[in-house]
């Protein structure tokens, strides 16, 4: 019985119904239009402005949608329409000295203007694209992937 | 020198002639100037190769996963801004930064700094929504642990103060750097007013 009970806890931790509240808050929603969603352990929500952000978290944008978002470390980052990034990593404990943000943009279209951490940590910042990943210091950018 | 073995190379050849033409995803990066900042770096990385975008308005484009990275070519200005212009009207403002300084041993605030707070309140809501962050700090009088309860009691105290005089932001955070972080270092046991203070930012 004991071992079913078990068996359970590790299922329920292993498909991460245990796992969303536990994960860092790293940012909030400053502005949406149109059709903009937050997919959270497989369940999309709405992405409207003041909702918090969490690390793993899939920001999605529709045909007409766009979406205004700032991170924890002051990052600024702006959705075109038809895009999804995903924030694979996101570490900003300046107290500790750990830094690290990685962001995974597999179509549409991202405006990219950094915070804290790429100017605290340079070379802790990576943005993943299907065909490349981008290395970034300090620095303001537009990336745009089309399938 | 060469890690593939020969079938497989003949492999991949026979995947991208099948394929044929249909080049898999594409992608390009545009370097963009920064307010008050030189231009930085981006390195764009893939295993065929890699370019890096050093100045304003350079571009960089990879075709699929098999291509290296294009030589950067210089854009105009002008028509990246019209082109993108949607985009960018959808970046948010950058944050704000106060900074609010104490009394000695107190989370009691100097009177400049306890004027400045209606103001910082106000732009509080003008963000709506907006996260607010206070980070409070001690001079490097006292033990570690007694400096950072005074750091977090003036985090706190700031929060508060914002909250009775209106500021309505959807999420704040009070921490602490006791007095591991000075803003002019100093050795242990030195009372630095400069260092007795509250980092405020408005997201």
């Amino acid at each position: 019985m004991r071992t079913i009970f078990l068996l359970l806890i590790a299922l329920l931790a292993s498909t991460g119904l245990l796992q969303a509240a536990d994960r860092p808050h790293v940012g909030l929603v400053k502005s949406a239009d149109g059709e903009a969603f937050i997919i959270r352990d497989g369940q999309r929500l709405g992405a409207t402005p003041g909702a918090g952000l969490r690390e793993g978290d899939v920001l999605m944008t529709g045909a007409q949608g766009s979406l205004g978002v700032i991170l924890s470390d002051d990052t600024l980052l702006s959705l075109g329409s038809s895009s999804r990034i995903s924030i694979e990593r996101f570490t900003f404990d300046p107290a500790r000295g750990a830094f690290a943000m990685v962001l995974r943009l597999s179509r549409g279209l991202i405006e990219y203007l950094s915070g804290k951490i790429s100017k605290l940590s340079p070379g802790s910042v990576h943005i993943e694209t299907p065909v490349a990943t981008l290395g970034i210091r300090g620095t303001h950018l537009i990336a745009r992937v089309e399938p | 020198m060469n890690p593939l073995p020969r079938q497989l190379h003949l492999f991949l050849f026979f995947f991208l002639v099948v394929s044929g033409g249909c080049a898999g995803p594409k992608a390009s990066f545009i370097l963009l100037p920064e307010e008050n900042h030189p231009a930085g770096e981006v390195i764009i990385q893939n295993r065929q190769g890699d370019e890096r975008l050093t100045r304003p308005f350079q571009s960089v484009e990879v075709e699929g996963t098999h291509r290296e990275p294009s030589p950067p070519v210089q854009l105009d200005p002008a028509s990246v801004r019209q082109q993108y212009g949607g985009l960018m009207a959808s970046l948010p403002q950058p944050p704000l930064h106060y900074l609010l300084y104490f009394e000695f041993g107190s989370a009691q605030l100097l009177p400049e700094s306890e004027q400045l707070l209606p103001e910082i309140a106000r732009a509080v809501n003008a963000r709506r929504p907006a996260e607010v962050s206070v980070e409070g700090h001690a001079d490097t009088v006292g033990t570690l642990e007694y400096n950072y309860n005074l750091g977090l009691r003036r985090a706190t105290a700031v929060a508060e103060r914002l909250a009775a005089l209106g500021a309505a932001p959807v999420r704040v955070d009070a921490a602490s750097r006791g007095k591991n972080d000075p803003q002019v270092k100093t050795p242990d046991e030195t009372p630095e007013p400069r260092n007795r203070r509250a980092e405020i930012t408005i997201r």
